[in-house]
């Protein structure tokens, strides 16, 4: 293994769903402690970029680069073994169940009785709890359905269990796309906290606000192709968002409604 | 955007709020919200209240000879509900449940007989049977991943073709619809007591006071739990406690020793009313000992229109209650209204207003917590005088014996359990942060009570002279496994995340489509046990036996709280609905009625479950937040 390679790279990652190129050459690096923000509207293949990193589907050419190693994931279970962990935006979190299952699902601590391998459920209890307080949220009673909590509360319950893991990559799939403006302000101070405790951040949304204050690295994606990756010295935030908005298209426009006046 | 912010800093404050706000919330549920939260609440209030009707309308059904018939129902149709339950919970149907009971018995009683002359052994075919049920299991989970229809259509399909090929097959080979002279295979006798067996104890000597002494133990450990789970415990106990506590003990003795030795009926209220006081006084007593003294400062100002309010419907419910258990007469059995005689009439107005009555007044109780602390005393007091009403009329008026001597000791008993309740919440406040050991000797207590209970009535019935069948015990065996592993495994877990949200589940490594046949399998397996116990039972199988079951089986899981959209319930509830549904089609033959009602009955009961799962579950969830 490689120690010097980044910690994940995709080179000209491509993949088709019958006719339809989802995605084409597109090519970007992770690295440990830096945030890597993948910017896009909506349609841009932001979600079949994560899923083939994630493992949910498997990429129909180029290469994936996992610590200089090429991987091809079967199965998100293969991706979190290797330290990928993915939060979605529907959160993979379970409404009806309580906080402690959710936070260990996949994952659960038994321990011996007799022939039996049982659930721990004192220690999954106090540590699901003493965790998600690290991270600043206080559960009154872990037993509590996920569903009871707030949209930001369920991020950081999400977030917290890749931490928790030993998430080596996370990757945030449009976190902040359905909170408020404090709920947001929440979720990117936790995506630096992760950072800051070396794992390499994946950050996908359509808000360049949100983005640019905290990614290091950018890569903006439109109808599947890549329009550019830069480091946060070669962008500014407005030149961002024109390019996602897609630049001169977004000037005719704006010419057309003041006409239209 | 503000990123100047020092993360650590932010992170840091947070923290500090979340603390902050960890004294100033209630972080301590007591054990009542508790029970309420738990899916198999709406399940277990059923049982009782139906219970209850059923022993005050029939005569049989508080015997031990009635309890070995319901059990025994509620045993076939339980054994497989219980595993219904759990695949209901992880999203899915399985239709082909009931005819799997009706295959397998003509499967293992075709092979043992027909096929090889020599007659091959039922050691050998009863397995073959659940081989053959495991791989229809399987082709169910099989079906379903692949094709990802519905398993509603998918197993219905499995249903027919089962129904079917069974008929089909039987009367292909056999010549009829039918297989018997089961009893004639050899090993018959040994599997025999495997799966219908049945028991009968002889009563003994000291069974009642036994019965007694356990029956008392496990209300004194039940009332202890509760405590502890209610109130705060005293670093050491306190020394000022122990005598009240030892007087109560003593009194609670001299009643009981009193009412055992007595023959005649003068002097019995004496030692009763010794017992009553004793348990007022033990609690009390108790509580001095253990728990911190104080007041409850819980002011909101909010009026006692609204408690009085209450408090006066409650009060004439159980008048109405009251009233109508003298006016219409034991004995008359004319019919009444359709379907039931003016005994059982009564008997619905007599439970609908008593237990009306008193959840009314509860209910005022409880309104009247955040207005004054005398208020909710006069409250309660209110409630203690009106269940030592209600006993007592019902004592003198009532013509049954039942009600007279039984009800009448019960009700004065919950009295005075709810009156030494009341002392002990006037002068101590309730626990409102968490303590770990506390809850978790609480829970104990409370547990080891209710099976000492349930142990104790086992024990009285076992020995009371009645049979009682095998399929009991099995049934018991399979509900605990059921909850161990729906509650205390990691397939548990995935069970539950299955049913609630299978993508999420997937995508942090469970094994779905492993899970769901596994269920499947689990279900057609014990579909096949049914099949052997009733096979057995009955020496032989009707080809089209269990067609039907299914839908029972999906009653009782539904009656015992389980959502039918999956993710969340309890396979002990299915248990409890089976129980219920048991109930029904015992109590109403016992009862006289005409037993084409049982139908009615049940849809009533399972919609009437539903609501009320329902309104519990959002009661308890809304109060929590």
């Amino acid at each position: 293994m490689n120690t010097t390679a980044p910690l994940m790279e995709a080179r000209e990652i491509a993949k088709n769903y019958g006719n339809i190129i989802a995605l084409s050459g597109i090519s970007m690096t992770v690295e440990a402690g830096k945030v890597t923000c993948v910017l896009g509207d909506n349609g841009a293949g932001k979600s079949t970029l994560i899923k083939i990193l994630a493992g949910v589907h498997q990429h129909d050419e180029g290469e994936l680069l996992i610590e200089g190693e090429p991987v091809k994931f079967a199965s998100p279970r293969e991706a979190l073994d290797r330290g990928i962990a993915a939060v979605y935006q529907d959160l993979a979190m379970v409404p009806l169940m309580s906080v402690w299952r959710n936070f260990f699902l996949g994952s659960e601590p038994r321990r011996r009785l007799g022939p039996m391998k049982l659930l721990n459920v004192p220690h999954a209890r106090h540590t699901a709890k003493d965790e998600l307080f690290k991270m600043g949220i206080d559960i009154r009673d872990p037993e509590q359905p996920v569903g009871t909590l707030s949209g930001g509360e369920r991020q950081s319950v999400a977030i917290a269990r890749a931490v928790y893991f030993g998430a080596k990559v996370l990757i945030l799939d449009e976190p902040t796309s359905a909170l408020g403006v404090k709920q947001s302000g929440i979720v990117l101070r936790y995506i630096l906290e992760a950072a800051k405790r070396n794992l390499g951040v994946i950050f996908i949304t359509h808000n360049p606000n949100h983005a640019y204050p905290v990614g290091d690295r950018f890569i903006v994606l439109s109808r599947g192709r890549s329009l550019g990756n830069f480091a946060k010295n070669e962008i500014t935030r407005d030149e961002m968002t024109r390019l996602m908005a897609g630049g001169g298209e977004l000037d005719e426009l704006t010419a057309d409604l003041e006409r239209a006046r | 955007m503000a990123t100047t912010t020092n993360v650590g800093d932010a992170l840091a404050s947070a923290r500090a709020s979340a603390a902050k706000a960890a004294d100033e919330r209630l972080g301590h549920r007591g054990p009542i919200q508790r029970l309420l939260v738990r899916a198999e609440i709406g399940a277990l209030i059923g049982v009782t209240i139906v219970w209850l009707f059923y022993w005050i309308v029939t005569k049989q059904f508080g015997t031990a000879a009635g309890a070995g018939t319901y059990l025994d129902i509620a045993a076939n149709t339980g054994f497989v509900a219980v595993f219904v339950a759990l695949l209901m919970i992880g999203g899915e149907f399985d239709l082909s449940a009931g005819a799997m009971t009706g295959t397998s018995g003509i499967l293992v009683g075709l092979i043992s007989e027909e096929i090889g002359r020599k007659g091959i052994s039922v050691f050998i075919a009863v397995p073959i049977g659940l081989l053959v049920a495991a791989g229809i299991g399987f082709w169910n989970g099989q079906m379903v991943n692949r094709s990802k229809l519905p398993s509603f259509i998918v197993t219905l399909g499995t249903f027919y073709i089962l129904q079917g090929g069974t008929l089909g097959f039987t009367k292909q080979i056999n010549g009829k619809v039918f297989v018997d002279k089961f009893d004639k295979t050899s090993g018959f006798s040994i599997l025999r007591k495997v799966f219908a067996s049945e028991f009968s104890g002889k009563p003994f000597g000291a069974r009642n006071a036994l019965f007694t002494i356990m029956l008392l133990a496990a209300a004194a450990f039940i009332i202890l739990g509760v405590l502890h789970l209610t109130y705060r415990r005293l670093a050491k106990p306190s020394a000022a406690g122990f005598p009240v506590l030892g007087g109560g003990v003593v009194l609670i003795a001299v009643g009981f020793i009193g009412l055992l030795r007595s023959t005649g009926k003068g002097s019995d209220w004496i030692f009763g009313a010794l017992l009553g006081l004793g348990i007022v006084v033990g609690m009390v007593g108790a509580a001095r000992t253990l728990y911190v003294g104080g007041v409850d400062v819980h002011h909101d100002g909010s009026t006692a229109n609204a408690v009085f309010k209450r408090a006066g419907i409650g009060v004439v419910l159980i008048a109405l209650g009251v009233f109508f258990s003298k006016l219409l007469d034991h004995h008359k059995t004319k019919r009444l209204f359709l379907i039931t005689t003016e005994q059982g009439f009564r008997a619905i107005l007599v439970v609908f207003g008593v237990v009306g009555g008193l959840v009314a007044i509860g209910l005022a109780a409880r309104k009247a917590t955040p207005v004054s602390r005398t208020l909710r005393l006069e409250m309660m007091v209110l409630a203690v005088l009106a269940i030592t009403v209600v006993a007592f009329i019902l004592q003198s008026e009532s013509t049954s014996r039942k009600l007279r001597v039984e009800l009448f000791s019960m009700l004065l008993l919950m009295a005075a359990v709810a009156l030494g309740a009341t002392l002990v919440e006037y002068f101590h406040p309730k626990r409102l942060v968490a303590d770990r050991a506390a809850d978790r000797h609480g829970t104990m207590l409370v547990v080891a009570g209710a099976l000492l209970g349930a142990l104790g009535v086992l024990m009285r019935m076992l020995f009371s002279g009645s049979t009682f069948r095998i399929s009991i015990l099995w049934w018991i065996i399979a509900t605990a496994g059921a909850s161990l592993l729906l509650l205390r495994t990691r397939f548990g877990s995935w069970i539950f995340s299955v049913g609630g949200n299978k993508d999420a589940a997937r995508s942090v490594g469970v094994p779905v489509a492993r899970v769901k046949t596994t269920l499947f399998m689990m279900v057609s397996c014990a579909g096949w046990f049914a099949g052997m116990m009733a096979a057995f039972q009955l020496n032989g199988t009707q080809a089209n036996q269990g067609v039907g079951k299914e839908l029972e089986y999906i009653v009782a899981a539904v009656v015992g709280g389980n959502l039918l959209t999956g993710g969340y319930g309890s396979a002990a509830g299915a248990s409890l609905g089976a129980l219920v549904t048991a109930f029904t089609a015992v109590g109403i033959p016992y009862a006289g009625w005409n037993s084409n009602w049982n139908f009615l009955f049940l849809g009533a009961i399972l919609l009437l479950s539903v609501l009320v799962n329902n309104f519990i579950r959002t009661r308890a969830q809304a109060a929590r937040r």
